[in-house]
């Protein structure tokens, strides 16, 4: 039997496992060569906080790509949030009431999704692209697709304040990250998010029960959704009927680039966030360097299919 | 009991003495108007490997998946140690030591070999609550037993999908073995493998007959069959249709009992086998 | 055998999560003072008008934008006025297929007039179909065939969307004369007319203000989230002294307005578009310095009198195109002027 090697096939399978990190890095040090207001503490800041809520949705989505699906309805479910949350927060005054109202209405999402998936078998595509539109015309009917104004104007502080000079955002999206990274690398529950999506029939066979997990996926992924939708209105307060229009599809592209694969199975917290950050600092990048906008869509599009597309050379290479 | 005393115990798997490990008594099985079992009856001396054999839908995959409760019977018993079976989930039937070997292995390629080993029956330290995995232990747990089977042990943190058809074949083995199953279907073991790896294959299954596990193989591989097996069922068209000690009788015979050449030949369906 | 247990840790540790979480954000400061926010001026509906009673097809592309909630007010009252019955729909932001398919809807069912507030010029066939079918057409608050050889639009009602960008520049020599003066320019959704037009009208004007330097050009979607991204990247190009207003095309620059004050960066002057409650709150606040007014209340009741003065064969009256005015807002007239949408 074939034995394991550890020399080229290890430095390839460390590169496989790492290359965001690698791009990441070398992105940062062009960039600090290139922009001289790049390296700057005030711009890292920025890009930090720039990226945090698309960061809270990826974090969540990491959980729907590894089990073998994903979720499109997270933009408009940060929507709702964003909108439950101020229309309670301005009718009674409290903000914890309001953000419990927004929270809960990221569960009946995630319950209906992960309903949908887990229990009726329907495809994540389908599903998500069925609820994604339904809630974004619930939103729109509910607010008249006005933004709903009148929250405190304190509550920006969790937006656009600092603690101790670390964006608010920031400290959120490091605590979602740590909280998702430990249920997903240390637990029992992302151990078997991994199995199902390995393969979904083996980890039933061996008593997982398959369909209890993928419901929770999708319910983490609606929460880390709703937060995202709390945090938005951190920064406007106010809550945004159109707000994180294609927020699903830069979350699924930060996963992917950050290692996971849509066959599920792969991926990693760390990379997740990594991918957020890679293309985080791309956008900021083209800005700094005054880039036309009508490139910037094709810079992104551009790093997305190179990620997987080294992807698959390594693993036709292998 | 926790997993930790149960997990490659070396004493579960000895046999009871004379009481056979599994017997299946007049067992029909239909689905909508198709019989696919007919009063079918048939028993395993336990510590012994039995073959069954038939040909393409002669019912071996029906009475296999009843047997590892993926399937309830129509009718008829089951009993298993003596003990009547009605078992109502796979995982019923893992429980009461019965394991499976899927002829897809049902590994997940994406893990590493001890993940593969411990699916479904992880062990956690630390808070209850939390579940938190115990990957040493487990690692440690899995490299132990692999190196107890005389084969080389694959790398035990590398992802299954980077081992041969052999290697997984024999984690997938391994898997029904580690968990002190008193009885291990295994399904065309084989079929997909080349002959070294064949004969490494059946070189762990007679080491698990060896530590006293009970083994039933379906295998259409006729002289794999006579190489390891103790004891030789035919099934054929939903009905049993003979049975022989191994040693007692010989390949042609067991081809006229699958093509219904003969009927009942070498012992018959008396129970003997 | 242990067996297997459910996947209880998912829950306890999000139950530990948003507890903190609460327990963090619970200790938020009230707010301070505002201004009053008055509804919407509507128009009186007299009842003095013989009505119509013809029915009317609204397509508007971009229907889901804040902006239009004050724009079905508007269409709702001149219909009341005016006695007509209507559909609105929308055009699924910007889609022209699904434009298309709604002014076909409209001919298929012999609706008497279309009231259509277009994507862009790629509707130009459907417009020259549906009035080859016989129904006329008016536009509203953008316009794609109006004025065109060959396509026969009734009129356009609305506001011109190239004279809004020349505004901008007009604010801007307001505020800093002719002294050299370093800009920023902040466009909404690549390739939709309010970036394509504003920014004509930005671009036209400045030609003749050669002190004005636009030294960056980015893009926001006209969403606050990307609007605070962008603003802070330009920020960050270019630091104090470098820079001195940030001209945006939308209203979706609050934050980033925030932001900048926060990171004292006073010395930007704000300029946005469009006049919603938040920005009349920042603009009495001296935030922001300006923005254009464009109220989509008015277009809407007016498109419905149009009509009415079509279709009454009363076509003289009609003015072609029906500009409505653009106020400029200002810290001195904020508080006079109600905002466009955004109050209850």
């Amino acid at each position: 039997m074939a034995v394991h090697d550890a020399g080229q096939a290890g430095a390839s399978a460390w590169l496989k496992r790492n290359g965001v990190f690698v791009a990441l890095a070398v992105l940062v040090v062009v960039m600090a060569i290139a922009a001289p207001q790049f390296a700057t503490a005030q711009n890292l800041t920025n890009v930090l906080q720039q990226n945090a809520i698309i960061g809270v949705i990826a974090c969540g989505m990491t959980f729907a790509i590894i089990i073998g699906g994903f979720d499109l309805s997270v933009g408009s479910t940060a929507a709702l949030s964003s909108v439950v949350a101020a229309l309670v927060i301005t009718a009674t005054g409290s903000i914890p009431l309001g953000l419990i109202a927004a929270i809960g209405a990221g569960l009946v999402v995630g319950m209906v999704n992960g309903g949908l998936i887990a229990f009726l078998r329907i495809n994540p595509f389908v599903a998500t692209l069925g609820t994604m539109t339904m809630i974004r015309g619930l939103v729109f009917v509910s607010t008249n697709a006005t933004p709903v104004f009148g929250v405190p104007f304190g509550f920006t502080a969790l937006g656009l304040g600092k603690t101790m000079g670390v964006p608010n955002l920031v400290i959120v999206l490091a605590f979602v990250a740590a909280l998702l990274g430990f249920l997903l690398h240390q637990t029992r529950f992302g151990h078997h998010v991994y199995l199902v999506g390995g393969n979904a029939r083996a980890a039933a066979v061996m008593g997982i029960r398959t369909a209890r997990l993928r419901f929770w996926s999708y319910l983490i992924v609606a929460v880390c959704a709703a937060i995202a939708g709390i945090l938005l209105v951190g920064q406007t307060a106010s809550g945004q009927p159109q707000a994180a229009m294609g927020y699903e599809l830069t979350a699924i592209a930060a996963v992917i680039v950050g290692g996971a694969t849509l066959g599920g199975g792969k991926g990693r917290m760390l990379g997740t966030i990594a991918g957020v950050f890679l293309l985080g600092v791309v956008s900021n990048a083209l800005n700094l360097l005054g880039v036309s906008p009508f490139w910037q869509p094709v810079a992104t599009g551009l790093i997305l299919v190179a990620a997987v597309g080294l992807d698959r050379v390594r693993d036709d290479a292998a | 009991m926790t997993v930790a005393d149960s997990a490659f115990s070396d004493m579960s798997a000895k046999p009871v003495t004379g009481q056979p490990i599994l017997q299946v008594a007049g067992v029909s099985m239909s689905f909508g108007a198709v019989t696919a079992l007919a009063d079918v009856s048939m028993r395993m001396a336990p510590g012994e490997i039995t073959g069954l054999v038939g040909d393409n839908g002669a019912g071996k995959s029906t009475l296999v998946k009843l047997i590892a409760g993926v399937l309830q019977p129509s009718s008829g018993t089951i009993l298993f140690d003596g003990k009547p079976a009605a078992f109502t989930s796979p995982a019923a039937a893992r429980n009461a030591g019965i394991e499976t070997v899927y002829q897809d292995l049902a590994l997940a390629p994406n893990m590493p070999v001890w993940a593969n080993i411990f699916t479904g029956r992880e062990l956690t330290r630390g808070p209850r609550f939390l579940h938190v995995l115990d990957r040493k232990a487990m690692i440690e747990r899995t490299r132990a037993f692999l190196s107890r089977y005389d084969m080389n042990v694959p790398p035990i943190e590398g992802a299954v999908e980077g081992l041969s058809g052999g290697q997984r074949q024999i984690i997938a083995i391994a898997r029904a073995a580690a968990w002190g199953s008193r009885l291990i279907i295994m399904d065309e073991p084989t079929a997909a493998l080349g002959v070294a790896e064949t004969r490494a294959v059946e070189a762990v299954i007679r080491s698990l007959r060896a530590e006293g596990h009970s083994i039933l193989i379906i295998s259409h591989n006729l002289d794999q069959v006579f190489r390891l097996t103790d004891a030789i069922w035919v099934l054929r068209r939903g009905h049993m249709v003979g049975s022989a000690r191994t040693q007692a009788t010989t390949p042609n015979r067991i081809v006229a009992m699958i093509t219904g050449a003969a009927e009942a030949v070498g012992g018959g369906s008396d129970g003997r086998a | 055998m242990t067996r297997l247990r459910s996947t209880k840790p998912g829950r306890r540790v999000f139950i530990a999560a948003s507890t903190s979480a609460l327990a963090f954000l619970a200790a938020m400061p009230a707010m301070s003072q505002t201004l009053e926010c008055p509804a919407a001026a509507r128009m009186e509906i007299t009842g003095d008008v013989p009505p119509a009673n013809m029915r009317i097809g609204v397509s508007v592309a971009y229907l889901e934008v804040p902006f239009y909630a004050n724009f079905k007010l508007g269409l709702e009252d001149g219909a009341a006025q005016f006695g007509f019955t209507y559909d609105l729909v929308s055009g699924n932001m910007g889609d022209v297929a699904t434009e298309l398919a709604n002014l076909q809807n409209f001919a298929a069912q012999r609706f008497d007039l279309v009231l259509l507030t277009p994507s862009g010029e790629g509707i130009l066939p459907g417009i020259v179909q549906l009035i080859g079918e016989g129904v006329p057409v008016i536009e509203v608050n953008n316009r794609a065939g109006f004025g065109r050889d060959g396509v026969d639009v009734v009129t356009y009602v609305g506001a011109n969307d190239v004279d809004f960008g020349r505004l901008h520049v007009q604010m801007i020599v307001d505020n800093f004369g002719d002294d050299p003066v370093r800009v920023a320019y902040v466009m909404g959704p690549l390739s939709s007319p309010a970036q394509v037009l504003r920014a004509e009208g930005w671009d036209e004007a400045r030609a003749a203000h050669p002190n004005i330097e636009e030294v960056a050009r980015v893009v926001s979607d006209f969403d606050s989230a990307k609007a605070l991204a962008v603003v802070q990247d330009v920020l960050s190009r270019f630091p104090e002294g470098s820079l001195d207003a940030i001209v945006m095309q939308g209203p979706e620059g609050g934050a980033a307005v925030e932001y900048a004050i926060q990171n004292g960066r006073e010395e930007v002057r704000f300029f946005v578009g469009d006049y919603p409650a938040d920005i009349r709150q920042m603009i009495a606040d001296g935030k922001i310095t300006a923005t254009v007014n464009q109220d989509p209340y008015p277009q809407a009741y007016h498109a419905m009198e149009m009509a009415y003065l079509h279709l009454m064969g009363q076509d003289a009256e009609i003015p072609k195109p029906y500009f409505l005015p653009l106020p400029v807002i200002t810290q001195e007239n904020a508080a006079a002027v109600a905002p466009a949408w955004g109050c209850p």
